[in-house]
């Protein structure tokens, strides 16, 4: 559906956004017979097209498959000041994709929920904020979004987040790297546990099992891992109308303070306007936030829906300890899903009066991340003076050994942590470009310190030949804040049903609403709070 | 896929339906493998190509033909065009590689073996078969290439052991 040129595209829910917040919603709406628009400023994917991409790229990154255009630009990994306009003292190095689907196309997988303790931060350490819904508000939903996207797990497994039902797929198998790390590690206060992950043990939801590709990051060949496509591709079959690519450029608002409608632009520039009884900002959290700023009005002064100042701002990541060794016999990775098991022991804990905590990834593929593994390790090994026989055997026998940790580290709410809108610079379509202000904070910094000594503990239990640490922190992909959720309509952006202080049809869902940043991997979370919107959507426009 | 690798279907999915699902998706690579422009045969370039698999052999540990002629061709033209052409002739005309206990290798010798273990000609567009072609790969076979399809939960247990 593409509707000409000055004609409005109406509906009853305006989504901006097909990703795992925007598809899930739509997708939950449209079966209730809901008139849904999406509007999605990036293109539909095609999978094929998409593998020879990452096959052909150079770099292997997790955007490879997915280049950012003039037309959908978006940040890249291997370039942080692409897109992003870095003022620091950090750099931010989590990127997203403009996609249908979102950046699911290129996320691990992990579904974990968020501790109970995550969600009272302030009440139980004196640290950040307590999020104004708890741990069993969201419960039901976090038991429907892994319905929903599929999740494989152990529901007998104790995570510390009390479960009222089942996985629906059984436990991927973990590898033979964790069970040997699992073994060495036996009695000590870093247990490892099989990762709960939307990825198929077994064909669910019209979707294969997995294959074991090794190629998670950046893309699954054959859609055994769970992405959002899949839900916006439900959602169209049950009527939604997805506009794609048309990128938001402002939301208009009336004398009453409601919302009256979004602009949009097709790459040709040419404008629309989309006009509902309700409207979704499910545009991560730098695109949102880039919206509502740049939506500033007479009536709006400082944006919408920003009456607290507090858009764009409390910006948080989970900044990771990288950690990699050599391990003294051979462990076999580079096999199978990029993780499969971790260690969840340090999520929680009076620690967290102090410093961060964490959760460590065991990472599946080598020594991808820290220095481009086996497809590097030849040029290293000869660089030694290696050569024939020599060399492919020292390539096979060292590839075998590598390990290697990541640590996520929670990362608290500071207002001066923000995204803004640059002075200079703007995309296609007139829109400033993200400014960024980010400086992780004396409390991650603390915690990336104890996770590292924590690898050293872990590597020593397993007994390595050499070990490594990046020194300075890697982006987790996974983008926090910026439209926090609160009862405080003076410090926060919206309510507890994720409606906006400001406007009474406006409503705003992802990571972008979270409070704090908690050490679970996000998506089940935005996945779980989507659906709880959905059901409240649901209950006030049906 | 080798079919013997799933005898018995995976994770719940009949044998022929799971490989109905690799099998259409490994259709749509084979296809895509590079067609690089062969060199005339007896050419001098081609002799150089010829000769730059043997001293490539020497180099990487692997048979002269287990080194791929389209990639030798795009490597030799690579180098080529990045005017080493002379620095290359005297490499192909030169003796041996050097061992680890007498001299390092040389730069070129370094780039030729990255090249080779890490599929990826200098200064040129990767393409999906070099990719593949990787000696990395070749040299650790317990690996899955990143893309490529092996069996449901193979994960779990020790590779068996492969041939060298």
């Amino acid at each position: 559906m593409t509707p000409a040129a000055g004609a409005a595209l109406e509906a009853d829910v305006v989504v901006v956004g097909a990703g795992v917040a925007g598809g899930l919603l739509a997708e939950r709406l449209a079966r209730r017979k809901l008139r849904v628009a999406m509007l999605e400023a990036g293109p539909r994917i095609d999978r094929e097209a998409a593998m020879r991409r990452f096959l052909e790229a150079p770099v292997k990154v997790p955007e490879a498959p997915y280049p950012p255009t003039r037309e959908a630009d978006h940040p890249v990994s291997n370039d942080v000041d692409h897109w992003y306009r870095q003022r620091g003292p950090d750099k931010f190095k989590s990127t997203y994709l403009k996609a249908v689907g979102g950046t699911t196309w290129h996320w691990l997988g992990t579904c974990l929920r968020f501790l109970p303790a995550d969600f009272e931060l302030a009440r139980r350490y004196g640290q950040g904020i307590d999020w104004p819904v708890g741990y069993q508000d969201l419960e039901p939903y976090y038991l429907e979004a892994e319905r929903a996207l599929g999740v494989s797990g152990d529901s007998a497994q104790d995570l510390g987040s009390p479960r009222s039902g089942d996985f629906p797929l059984p436990p991927i198998p973990t590898t033979y790297l964790d069970q040997t790390f699992a073994a060495a590690l036996a009695g000590t206060a870093y247990e490892v546990q099989p990762t709960p992950q939307a990825r198929n043990s077994r064909p669910y939801d019209g979707r294969p099992p997995c294959c074991g590709s090794a190629s998670c990051i950046p893309i699954c060949p054959i859609g055994a891992k769970y992405d959002a496509a899949s839900h916006v591709a439900a959602a169209e079959s049950h009527g939604a109308r997805l506009l794609a690519p048309a990128t938001a450029v402002g939301i208009d608002t009336d004398a009453t303070g409601q919302v009256a409608g979004i602009r949009f632009r097709r790459p040709d520039l040419s404008e629309g306007f989309a006009r509902g009884r309700a409207y979704v900002l499910a545009a991560h959290a730098v695109e949102t936030p880039r919206l509502l700023l740049h939506s500033a009005s007479e009536r709006a002064p400082n944006g919408v829906a920003n009456r607290s100042g507090a858009v764009g701002r409390h910006l948080m990541d989970h900044p990771i300890q990288l950690s990699w060794a050599l391990a003294n016999r051979p462990v076999w990775p580079y096999r199978g899903p990029i993780s499969t098991a971790g260690i969840e022991s340090q999520r929680d804990g009076p620690v967290r009066r102090r410093h961060a905590s964490w959760r460590t990834q065991i990472s599946n593929d080598g020594w991808n991340w820290p220095t481009g593994g086996l497809l590097t390790l030849g040029r290293e090994l000869a660089a030694r003076g290696l050569q024939g026989q020599a060399l492919r055997q020292a390539l096979h026998d060292h590839a075998a050994r590598h390990v290697q940790l990541a640590s996520l580290v929670e990362q608290l709410p500071v207002a001066a942590n923000r995204i803004a809108l640059d002075d200079e610079a703007r995309d296609h379509y007139g829109v400033p470009l993200p400014r960024i202000h980010f400086d992780i904070g004396a409390y991650a910094r603390q915690g990336l310190a104890a996770a590292r000594a924590a690898h050293e503990q872990v590597f020593a239990r397993l007994g390595v030949a050499e070990t490594h640490h990046k020194d300075d922190f890697e982006g987790a992909g996974h983008i926090i804040g910026t439209c926090r959720m609160g009862e405080d309509a003076a410090r926060s952006v919206v309510d507890t049903e994720l409606r906006s202080h400001d406007h009474d049809n406006l409503y705003i869902v992802g990571s972008a609403v979270f409070p704090t940043s908690g050490t679970a991997n996000p998506t089940l979370t935005i996945a779980a709070l989507s659906l709880r919107l959905a059901a409240g959507l649901a209950r006030r426009l049906g | 896929m080798p079919a013997e690798s799933v005898p018995h279907g995976c994770g719940g999915v009949p044998r022929r339906r799971f490989l109905a699902w690799c099998g259409a998706w490994c259709g749509t690579w084979c296809a895509l493998l590079p067609g690089v422009p062969a060199l005339a045969k007896g050419s001098d370039a081609d002799d150089e190509v010829q000769l730059l698999r043997q001293r490539s052999a020497s180099l990487t540990g692997f048979p002269a033909s287990a080194l791929d002629e389209d990639f030798a061709t795009a490597l030799w033209r690579a180098l080529s065009a990045s005017g080493r052409l002379a620095a290359a002739r005297a490499w192909l005309a030169g003796r041996e590689p050097a061992t680890a206990a007498t001299e390092p290798p040389s730069a070129l010798e370094l780039e030729i073996a990255a090249a080779w273990y890490g599929g990826l000609v200098p200064g040129a567009v990767a393409s999906v078969g070099a990719y593949y072609g990787a000696l990395a790969w070749r040299a650790a076979p317990f690996a899955t290439p990143a893309g490529r399809c092996a069996a449901p939960g193979h994960w779990a247990k020790p590779p068996r052991p492969v041939p060298p």
